[in-house]
């Protein structure tokens, strides 16, 4: 199976929203989107999942025009939803049937993730004092995170193919941000095609092979991650010593990018550059504590593409 | 609209449904009106039950002339006798020996104090058999007493056909065939004419207004409830989730149908319990008829068979649609509860026009039934679904115009649904700023365009 993304256009009057997005998964894995607020990312989205009309462009499963509508795909959106006034077993059963999933088997898989997200208290609140069976809560009654995890459960409760994270961990706290992971990371396990939206780079390292960065709905990089890192060379030295070297940098041409009490990190052009400036060090008798030479992290490129001050973390 | 457009409805349907049951605002309004049914015949029986002589509007009718000429018939006064209605008690049958014509020269005479009519049965050149009802034109008896007055003569011909058994087969023949009743009056010079285009009676204009009354509530109730519905899914931003299984057209619809049945199933429950109470109150107070019965005015449904009954309920389904469709385009068109008022205020406007255009031609009718105004309201479609079903059982509306006004609200309703497709999908995923129609109409020109920039 492979999914792919072909030129993928959108605009509102002259303004252009997505221009050109292309991509493939040949197959399983994740495939990450990034992108600063209005970079496209949610539009492109859209129009993949066939809400929104595209100008031009074509979105393939397994070569044919995908049909949303007739697949399983898990949807987890970035605007978070479910209906306020209606219990949250009665709205879970209606979005597991509209995904074609039996009543029975709908139950069945309430149960399981109610009780993987820790949700069952909610879902299947226990009898009262009286031994009456209790409703099960309206969606209005839980907190924010709660009701992020019914809407994962949403998004997963028909086992989809194909998975559409919209910022998934955004909002959360850490315990919940693990147990959301741990979730991400088995579905990845069953061989899914995972598509995923964020601003929290750790996130995408972690999870996504894969990604796009977009900037005011152009695509300013794309590729595999390790690859791309790879190609930056390794060129982010961490240094600590034991006396100022600030001069020593200086009079090497090397620059600064940041400075903090536990190490200074500077920009080199290689390896090369990097063992002279320690033979430098060496010269002139400093202690060294730490010298680290690595590959700039996805942070770092993500504001050099899209330009610092945008990244919301 | 291809039919993968459709995939989901029924689900949507269901949902929608179960879930407009089990609202408590749903249930509170449905127990209040069952109440009001359930306690609104044993009140007026206690009202007007004591003197429930008081209320019989006693017909006009004084007397009425029987000039036969029916074969299986002796002398016509078979469909006179056992007149139960207490309005017609005074009315005195007389066998005439003269001919129509000499009897119409006679009452003519008497002019506008005339309190007589001619009741003339006969079979039709086309074959089948008419009632003829002739009163005097400007006389005592109005067009009202003598329409009420033949549905029960028709009523009384069905008993006495059940009775033959002996008659020839071509006797036996006529009676098989579905009676028309004519009503004429003479003019003041003495020739007949048709009494079809002399306006509408008092009772007769109660039942279209009723009519009108009910098909607006559930207009506006439904209507409102569609518009509700869609912005639910947008404020609370389902809608995005529920887009990965459904299409936009098939959520549409599956909440229309939703808040229909819901409507006319809290009507008809109103209804039914409306029959219940007043059977109830009948046993209860020891009477046959209660006095809620004697205050619907006898005959105004004297057309009200199948036929029509069938054509009422489309036309009224076919309206509620329309308006229903083009709420739920309304509601598209906000993303927020609080700013629905504003969206709404087209469909209010549209309703209104068809309220108030139905309320003038009703009010039109009193002077003439079939003037140029009134033909136009039966038709036009904002109108048509109001004022048609009413005008067409009270036997005001030909059938040929109630046809037309279905074909139109046919057409009206797919053009609807065909717009609804082009927009509705732009409409629905656009969480910003309220849209104006004109953005609407601007969608309508380019089918690529959907939706604000998210």
């Amino acid at each position: 199976m492979s999914f792919e993304v072909r030129n993928l256009r959108k605009s509102y009057g002259e303004k252009t929203v997505v221009n050109g997005l292309s991509f493939k998964m040949d197959g399983p894995g994740v495939y990450a989107l990034l992108g600063t607020n209005g970079a496209g990312k949610t539009t492109s989205i859209r129009m993949m999942l066939g809400m929104l009309k595209r100008d031009s462009g074509e979105v393939l499963w397994n070569g044919a025009e995908m049909q949303p509508e007739k697949m399983n795909i898990g949807y987890l959106a970035e605007e978070r939803g479910l209906y306020p006034k209606y219990t949250l077993l009665d709205q879970l059963l209606y979005f597991a049937k509209l995904k074609g999933v039996s009543r029975g088997k709908a139950m069945e898989k309430i149960k399981y993730w109610s009780e993987r997200l820790q949700l069952d208290e909610y879902i299947f609140p226990p009898k009262n004092a009286k031994g009456r069976p209790v409703k099960s809560m309206r969606a209005e009654q839980l907190s924010k995170g709660n009701q992020q995890k019914v809407q994962l459960m949403a998004a997963l409760l028909s086992d989809p193919e194909f998975v559409v994270l919209d910022e998934p961990m955004s909002g959360l706290d850490p315990v919940n941000t693990d147990l959301f992971k741990e979730v991400i990371r088995d579905e990845i396990a069953k061989d899914k095609y995972v598509i995923m939206s964020s601003h929290q780079m750790p996130t995408i390292e972690e999870f996504c092979s894969d990604i796009i960065i977009m900037n005011r709905g152009n695509v300013v990089l794309q590729g595999n991650l390790n690859e791309i890192k790879k190609s930056y060379g390794r060129v982010n030295l961490y240094v600590k010593c034991e006396q100022p070297i600030d001069n020593l940098i200086a009079q090497s041409g090397l620059t600064i990018i940041e400075q903090t009490p536990a190490e200074t990190q500077i920009r080199v052009t290689g390896e090369d550059q990097a063992m002279e400036f320690l033979k430098v060090l060496l010269a002139n008798g400093i202690t060294v504590i730490r010298f680290d030479l690595r590959e700039p992290s996805l942070h770092e490129i993500f504001v050099e593409k899209v330009g610092a001050g945008n990244e919301e973390q | 609209m291809k039919s993968s457009e459709l995939r989901g409805t029924g689900e949507v349907f269901r949902f929608t449904l179960i879930q407009t049951l089990k609202s408590k605002a749903f249930i509170i309004s449905v127990v209040f009106m069952l109440v009001m049914a359930l306690f609104s015949s044993p009140v007026i029986q206690l009202i007007y039950g004591g003197d429930s002589d008081k209320k019989i509007e006693h017909s006009k009718i004084k007397k009425a002339y029987i000039c036969n000429e029916l074969p299986f018939l002796q002398d016509g006064t078979e469909i006179t006798k056992d007149i139960d209605d207490e309005a017609y008690a005074d009315v005195k049958f007389v066998v005439s020996s003269e001919d129509v014509k000499a009897l119409s020269d006679k009452l003519e005479e008497e002019g506008a104090q005339c309190e007589s009519i001619i009741v003339h049965p006969y079979v039709s050149e086309v074959g089948g058999v008419t009632v003829e009802l002739i009163r005097v034109s400007g006389g005592a008896v109005k067009a009202d007493d003598c329409k009420e007055l033949s549905a029960i003569l028709c009523k009384n011909l069905d008993k006495y056909k059940e009775q033959m058994s002996g008659l020839p087969a071509e006797q036996l023949e006529l009676l098989h065939y579905e009676y028309t009743i004519e009503m004429n009056y003479i003019t003041p010079d003495g020739t007949l004419t048709d009494d079809k285009d002399k306006g509408i009676g008092g009772g007769q204009f109660g039942a279209v207004y009723a009519i009108l009354i009910i098909v607006s509530m559930l207009c506006i109730i439904a209507s409102s409830q569609v518009a509700t519905a869609v912005v639910t899914d947008k404020s609370s931003r389902v809608v995005e989730l529920l887009l990965t299984s459904v299409r936009p057209m098939a959520l549409l619809l599956g909440k229309i149908f939703a808040m229909l049945v819901a409507t006319i199933g809290q009507i008809v429950l109103m209804l039914i319990a409306m029959v219940i109470s007043n059977k109830i109150t009948g046993r209860l107070f020891g009477v046959t008829k209660t006095a809620a019965t004697t205050l619907i005015p006898k005959g105004v449904l004297s057309n009200l068979t199948v036929t029509n009954a069938v054509i009422a309920i489309v036309l009224i389904a076919l309206g509620l649609l329309f308006y229903a469709i083009f709420a739920g385009i309304c509601g598209a068109m906000v993303s927020k509860m609080e700013e629905l008022q504003e969206a709404l205020k087209y469909f209010t406007f549209l309703s209104l026009i068809g309220m108030y255009g139905a309320i003038a031609a009703i009010i039109s009718m009193q002077s003439s039934s079939q003037n140029i105004f009134v033909k136009v309201c039966e038709m036009f479609p904002l109108t048509s679904p109001m004022i048609t079903p009413g005008a067409r059982i009270i036997g005001v509306t030909p059938i040929s115009y109630a046809l037309i006004a279905i074909v139109i609200l046919l057409i009206l309703d797919f053009v609807m649904l065909t717009l609804a497709a082009r927009v509705y999908e732009g409409l629905i995923t656009n969480m910003g700023n309220p849209m104006k129609l004109k953005d609407v109409v601007a969608m309508l020109r380019d089918k690529r365009k959907g939706g604000a920039e998210s």
